[in-house]
C-alpha cells in the first residue's frame, strides 16, 4: 500500500480523480492532436510509453490531467485583458453551467488573464486571448487552455461580437505595422 | 586519388538553399530596395488572423510596401526546417507571424525546442513577434508553462518529460506538477 502511495503517478491519480478517467495531452499542438483518454493507471502507463516512442525528439514533454466529469467547455474571448463574450463551441458534450449574460464566467476569464500576465512577464496581453474553461466536480471553474492567434472566436449569438473581435485584431495588426513602417 | 582541386566545394552538400538577406530585385515593377519588404507566415489556408491582417494593410498604398506570404502548405512542399523558415522571416525588413507556428506542420516532424531556438533569432529583427514576445507561452503554446502560471485556477497537471530510454520512473525528478 505504501508503495502504491509513493508511486508518483498513482498518488496523482488518487488525489485528482474526477471519476471519468484521464487525459494525456501534448503541448505545442492544437486541434486535439495526440490526445488520448486512458481509463486506468495501467492504461496511463501504456499510453505514456506509446506516446514517448512516437514523440520523443519532437516535443519535450506530455501532460496528464483528470478527464472532467462535465465535458462542457466554455471558450471566452478576451480582448486587451477584458473578457467580452462566450465564443461558439461546436462540441455539444456536457451539461450547461453558465447562461447569458455569463457574468461569472466572464469575470473568471478576466481574472485568469490577469493572473497569467502577473506571473508571465513576457505575455502578449494587448492582443486577442481565448480562455477555455471547464467546471470541475467541486463546482469550481478551471482553466483548460489559452489560445490566441489561431483561436476561433465565432459568436453563438446573433450580434456583432465576432465583428468587434475582427475589428480589434485589425487595429492590433495596424498598430504593429505602424511601429515599423511609415505610411508616407 | 581524387581529381578535385584544393578548395573545390563541389562535394560539399548544401544544407539548404541560400536565401539572400535583402534581394535587390524588381518585384512587380517596384524596386524592393526603396520599399519595405514584409514577410508574413500566415499558418493554414483558413488562418483566423489573415482577414484582420489584410484589412490592417489597407492603410498603406499598394506601391509603398511589398508583402510576401508563406503558409503551411508552402513550408511542407518545400520541406523546410525551422532554420529555413526563420531565415526566410529574417530576409525582409519586417516579419509577421500571424498563426501558431507549429500548427499544421506536424508532418514535418519538427523538434519544438529547435523551433523555439530558431525563432529566438528574430529577437532583434523588426516585426511581430520579436524581442521578449517570442517567449510568450501562449504564442509558443507551451501549455505547461502557462498552466503553471495560473496553477491556483487550473486542473492539477502532471508534466512528464519524454526520455530516450522510453522508461518513466515513478519517482523521477523531471516530473513536475501544478
Amino acid at each position: 500500500m505504501l508503495y502504491i502511495y509513493f508511486n508518483l503517478y498513482n498518488r496523482f491519480l488518487i488525489h485528482n480523480n474526477e471519476g471519468h478517467g484521464w487525459v494525456l495531452k501534448t503541448p505545442f499542438s492544437t486541434n486535439r492532436r495526440h490526445i488520448s483518454w486512458p481509463k486506468s493507471y495501467e492504461e496511463v502507463m501504456e499510453c505514456l510509453v506509446a506516446k514517448g516512442n512516437l514523440l520523443y525528439g519532437h516535443i519535450p514533454y506530455i501532460m496528464l490531467q483528470a478527464c472532467m466529469a462535465n465535458k462542457k467547455e466554455y471558450k471566452i474571448v478576451v480582448l486587451n485583458k477584458v473578457a467580452r463574450y462566450v465564443a461558439y463551441n461546436h462540441c455539444r458534450q456536457g451539461k450547461a453551467y453558465s447562461f447569458y449574460p455569463h457574468e461569472d464566467i466572464l469575470n473568471f476569464a478576466t481574472h485568469a488573464v490577469e493572473l497569467l500576465s502577473l506571473n508571465c512577464p513576457f505575455l502578449i496581453v494587448d492582443c486577442l486571448i481565448r480562455v477555455d474553461i471547464f467546471k470541475n466536480k467541486h463546482g469550481n471553474y478551471v482553466v483548460n487552455e489559452f489560445e490566441s492567434l489561431d483561436a476561433n472566436c465565432w459568436s453563438s449569438r446573433e450580434n456583432n461580437d465576432a465583428f468587434i473581435t475582427a475589428r480589434f485584431c485589425s487595429i492590433f495588426w495596424r498598430t504593429e505595422l505602424l511601429k515599423y513602417i511609415e505610411i508616407n | 586519388m581524387s581529381d578535385s582541386k584544393p578548395n573545390d566545394l563541389g562535394n560539399v552538400s548544401k544544407m539548404w538553399d541560400v536565401i539572400n538577406l535583402r534581394p535587390n530585385v524588381n518585384y512587380q515593377g517596384i524596386n524592393t530596395t526603396s520599399v519595405p519588404l514584409i514577410h508574413v507566415f500566415r499558418g493554414g489556408k483558413s488562418s483566423n488572423q489573415q482577414e484582420p491582417f489584410i484589412e490592417a494593410l489597407n492603410i498603406f498604398p499598394s506601391n509603398k510596401i511589398i508583402i510576401k506570404y508563406m503558409n503551411v502548405t508552402d513550408v511542407k512542399d518545400l520541406n523546410w526546417s525551422p532554420a529555413q523558415l526563420v531565415e526566410w522571416l529574417l530576409s525582409c525588413d519586417v516579419h509577421f507571424i500571424i498563426a501558431h507556428v507549429h500548427q499544421g506542420l506536424e508532418p514535418l516532424n519538427w523538434n519544438m525546442l529547435e523551433l523555439q531556438e530558431q525563432l529566438s533569432r528574430l529577437f532583434f529583427h523588426n516585426g511581430f513577434p520579436n524581442n521578449l514576445q517570442l517567449k510568450c507561452p501562449i504564442f509558443t503554446q507551451d501549455k505547461y508553462e502557462y498552466l503553471s502560471a495560473v496553477k491556483q485556477i487550473t486542473n492539477n497537471t502532471l508534466k512528464i518529460e519524454f526520455t530516450a530510454s522510453g522508461s518513466y520512473s515513478h519517482y523521477a525528478a523531471d516530473i513536475q506538477r501544478c
